[in-house]
């Protein structure tokens, strides 16, 4: 149940959000309506949004004026894609080359029978029903293994500009492919971003998604992920936090099928004041599933992470094999973590863990690098990049490895600032 | 203990379901139910208690009437309605009990059916015990060779009239009146419990225990216990609990509060037994405690529980880490059977500088039980290399049972390490088979394992209490294989 803080500033908040172009249904809108209605905006007693604020959200002035389109070459990961480029609340460049079997819509062009809504509420999915815009909608047909990635870059630019998108991507049976949602801003000035994804995958399916979060100045960022699996389906997430004001991603995925296999993967970097949250709920509903989700970060300066990850197990869901683990590093003398790693076990032929971590560098290991001659600087960066390393090691793609490089060499240096003021 | 056998163990496994399941058929004055301003006056008018505790008393009643019954913890019940308990209960007694020989016959029967004997026999043991049976104190023995050594352990209640400047000065300091719905209702209507003292550099030369009992039928307990051990001093305390056999579900709802001053330490056991309902999830105590214990400079506090009974059990023995190189430690194994639900775990707030704490909690849930560890650990920016480490293990017996884990770790230091650890998993199969290849049956390999697999937390327990608790993992847990 989300609490009441003051409805009238959800209300305020909405006031300039042009309704959605998306054609939902009827009850569904109304459903939404009146939960943001009555609910307002959670406040910190609200469990999901314990340590993440929305004071500073819920006074944004949003409106959507339609800016010129900017160049967005430079912004794509790799040109070996299909891709997709949104700019604030509209598309400004849709792929038109693409091969049999995979056919794509905007999601404004969608009809009533064509979404695929799965059941699951928050404020931030409400006001995503309400007010999205557009948004990218793929089915791949039955068999069909995509060579190439499908790439989403989503752009935002100008002043307190909501980017409010729905995304629907439907693999059929057999099919394979990658996906690369990118995200970016131009000196973002507390823009809002509201990205919902809904990721169908029918038996035998397997998508493996990167998602990477590279946004400048005071944007505001929520991202949504809702991921059905049915049976022997495999999925994969990892999602790279390298750069963001305050950003929030939600990962829901509903495991609704037998011998599936869901990897969830997290990096998160911060600096400054920066705010970077995930929450993840992996829900086994079928047995014979496994799962495995590693989430780690470096937070430096002031900055703050939460991590809650959430496995059930429901009845009868036996021989569920989940793991979960959660490390952080606290580089910054004044950065905070906040970590909830939780499992609901209803069944009891199961083998789930979870572990988490908080600590810093390894002194006694920088100690042994530095007596190896090598410099201090060096030592900790090469320390950082290990504690790194086991979530990057799990990217597949070789263009988002590249971008990794590109982003973390001219970001952080490779040293993660550590010691830059030296 | 040594000649204790397997077959001894099969023999008891027989013969007992909940053992303390008896009513000791002993006249009682019980005032009639429900809870208003005017009962908290009777309460403190039968205690004879002073105007300040009173005036405590009543404030804490007010906030309490404003305040909600929690529901975020993860067990279901049917609310009790606060207007249909009585609020005191107590054995008839003529007069005080000068001596033990003054103390009513079925009273000593009842002590000696639950294992409790105050007298020779137990001076061999030396354990001196406080028992507390609804909502008095009736007895405590060894005061006056504790007295001795300066060391005060009484029932509250004579501690209110006799110390009142220790009470004063220390009650509502670690759990404030208003802290918690069942706390403040606590302040508002406890009746007895137990106070110790020990004084500055005196190592309290035997186990104090505390034995709580609720007999009446319709009435809740609500006690507090209150341990001060002053500067560089040691105390072990114990506490076990029991309640006949009833259908209807009763109120235990106690504070306790630990205050460890520079250099003292603390070990707290309790073997938590109260009745846990029948098969059917009929009946049992709803056990609401706050228990939670501050430490000083350089003073350690170590909270140790076995707990089996309860219908439904809501308990977080915590630690408030305030002096710079204190120590918390939190050991737990939580049995849940038939119907029984179970959301317990603890907090550890680090506030000093080099504070550390360890937490091990072993949870076990058979039947249709749901047993969840709640637990805090939160790292405060003051709290310069704090420690902490937390291991949650979770063992299914059934496959409608359930196990949760939800631990916060909030910290704000980054000099700080935190280390939290959980799996849930059922017995292996290929340990099973391996104790059965060694013509070990398959309830006795259960026992074994499940004893195992609780070594950690049971090594904690002082002697008397760790065969006891043993004994009672094994009962609870009678029939749940498969």
């Amino acid at each position: 149940m989300e609490q009441i803080v003051a409805p009238s500033k959800m209300e305020t908040f909405r006031r300039n959000l042009p309704v959605s172009l998306l054609k939902i249904k009827k009850e569904d809108l109304a459903a939404s309506n009146e939960r943001l209605l009555l609910n307002g905006f959670p406040n910190s007693r609200t469990e999901a949004w314990k340590y993440s604020r929305l004071n500073r959200i819920a006074s944004l002035n949003l409106n959507t004026i339609t800016s010129s389109p900017i160049s967005w070459e430079h912004y794509s990961v790799t040109n070996e894609a299909y891709t997709f480029v949104f700019q604030n609340d509209r598309c400004i460049h849709f792929s038109q080359d693409l091969p049999d079997g995979i056919m794509v819509k905007e999601a404004a062009h969608l009809s009533l029978e064509e979404w695929k809504t799965l059941d699951i509420n928050s404020h931030v999915i409400d006001i995503n029903k309400t007010h999205a815009q557009n948004g990218l909608c793929l089915w791949l047909r039955k068999g069909v293994s995509l060579t190439k990635p499908v790439q989403l870059i989503f752009i935002s630019s100008g002043t307190e500009q909501a980017a409010i998108h729905r995304n629907q991507f439907i693999l059929e049976k057999n099919s394979k492919m990658e996906v690369i949602i990118s995200h970016f801003s131009i000196d973002g000035q507390k823009n809002y971003k509201n990205i919902v994804s809904e990721f169908h995958l029918e038996e035998n399916a397997c998508l493996s998604v990167n998602k990477l979060q590279n946004e400048e100045g005071e944007d505001f960022h929520f991202s949504t992920e809702n991921i059905h699996q049915k049976n022997n389906s495999n999925f994969s997430l990892t999602t790279l936090t390298l750069n963001g004001n305050w950003v929030r991603n939600d990962v829901n995925v509903f495991v609704d099928g037998e011998g599936c296999e869901t990897f969830l993967n997290g990096a998160y970097l911060s600096k400054g004041i920066q705010h970077i949250d995930n929450h993840t709920t992996i829900d086994h509903m079928k047995p014979n599933c496994n799962s495995y989700e590693l989430y780690k970060g470096v937070m430096d300066e002031k900055s703050t992470a939460v991590f809650n990850g959430k496995v059930f197990v429901r009845p009868d869901a036996q021989k569920i094999a989940a793991f979960q683990s959660n490390a952080n590093v606290l580089i910054g003398d004044e950065a905070s973590v906040n970590s909830k790693p939780e499992l609901e076990i209803y069944a009891d032929d199961v083998k789930c863990s979870h572990g988490s971590t908080i600590g810093q560098l390894d002194e006694e290991a920088i100690f042994y690098l530095q007596s190896r001659g090598i410099s201090e600087k060096t030592a900790r960066r090469l320390v950082l990049t290990a504690f790194m390393q086991d979530v990057f090691e799990k990217i597949t793609s070789p263009v988002v490895v590249t971008f990794l490089n590109q982003v973390l060499s001219k970001r952080f240096n490779w040293d993660l600032s550590v010691l830059e003021e030296d | 203990m040594a000649n204790y056998t397997e077959e001894n163990l099969a023999h008891e496994l027989e013969n007992q379901e909940y053992k303390f399941g008896f009513v000791t058929p002993i006249d009682a004055d019980t005032i009639p139910i429900g809870l208003s301003e005017d009962v908290i006056r009777l309460i403190s008018s039968k205690k004879e208690e002073p105007l300040w505790l009173l005036e405590h008393r009543l404030h804490a009643y007010n906030v309490w009437k404003t305040m909600e019954e929690p529901n975020w913890a993860h067990v279901k019940y049917k609310k009790p309605d606060f207007q249909s308990i009585a609020y005191y209960s107590a054995p008839k007694q003529s007069k005080k009990y000068e001596s033990w020989d003054d103390v009513d016959p079925e009273m000593k029967a009842t002590m000696a059916k639950l294992g409790i004997s105050m007298e020779e026999q137990q001076r061999l043991t030396g354990v001196a015990v406080d028992f507390v049976m609804d909502s008095v104190s009736v007895a405590t023995s060894f005061k006056e060779k504790l007295g001795e050594l300066g060391i005060i352990f009484c029932s509250f209640s004579e501690a209110v009239q006799n110390h009142p400047d220790l009470v004063r000065k220390y009650m509502g300091t670690v759990v404030p009146t208003t802290d918690n719905f069942y706390a403040a209702l606590n302040n508002a209507v406890f009746t007895d419990g137990s106070f110790c003292y020990i004084p500055k550099g005196v190592r309290c030369p035997m186990e104090l225990s505390t034995y709580f009992r609720i007999n009446a039928g319709g009435t809740g307990q609500f006690e507090r216990t209150l341990v001060v051990a002053d500067e560089g001093s040691y105390v072990s305390y114990l506490e076990g609990c029991t309640a006949p056999q009833r259908d209807e579900n009763q109120l235990h709802a106690a504070v306790v509060e630990l205050i460890a001053l520079d250099n003292a330490e603390i070990k707290y056991s309790t073997v938590q037994n109260w009745y846990p309902g029948d098969k059917n999830g009929l009946g049992g105590i709803f056990n609401f405690v706050t228990k939670r214990g501050i430490c000083h400079t350089n003073s350690k506090i170590s909270w140790t529980q076995v707990e089996t009974g309860s219908a439904v059990t809501w308990k977080y023995p915590s630690c408030i880490l305030k002096g710079d190189h204190s120590i918390g430690e939190f050991y737990s194994v939580a049995v849940t059977n038939n119907y029984q639900q179970a959301d317990t775990g603890t907090k550890m707030i680090h506030l000093g500088k080099n504070t550390k704490s360890t937490i091990i909690s072993k949870g076990i849930s058979a039947g249709k039980s749901q047993n969840s560890y709640r637990g805090l650990v939160q790292i405060h920016k003051s709290a310069k290399n704090a420690r902490n480490f937390s291991q949650c293990d979770s063992l299914l017996m059934s496959s409608e049972c359930g196990a949760h884990t939800f631990p916060y770790i909030e910290c704000k230091n980054s000099t700080a390490k935190i280390e939290h650890e959980a799996t849930t998993s059922k017995i292996g199969e290929d340990q099973l088979f391996y104790c059965k290849q060694r013509g070990i049956g398959e309830e006795k390999a259960i026992g074994l394992i499940v004893n195992g697999y609780c070594k950690e937390v049971l090594n904690q327990l002082p002697m008397e209490f760790a065969v006891e608790a043993q004994k009672l993992l094994t009962i609870s847990l009678e029939g749940s294989v498969g």
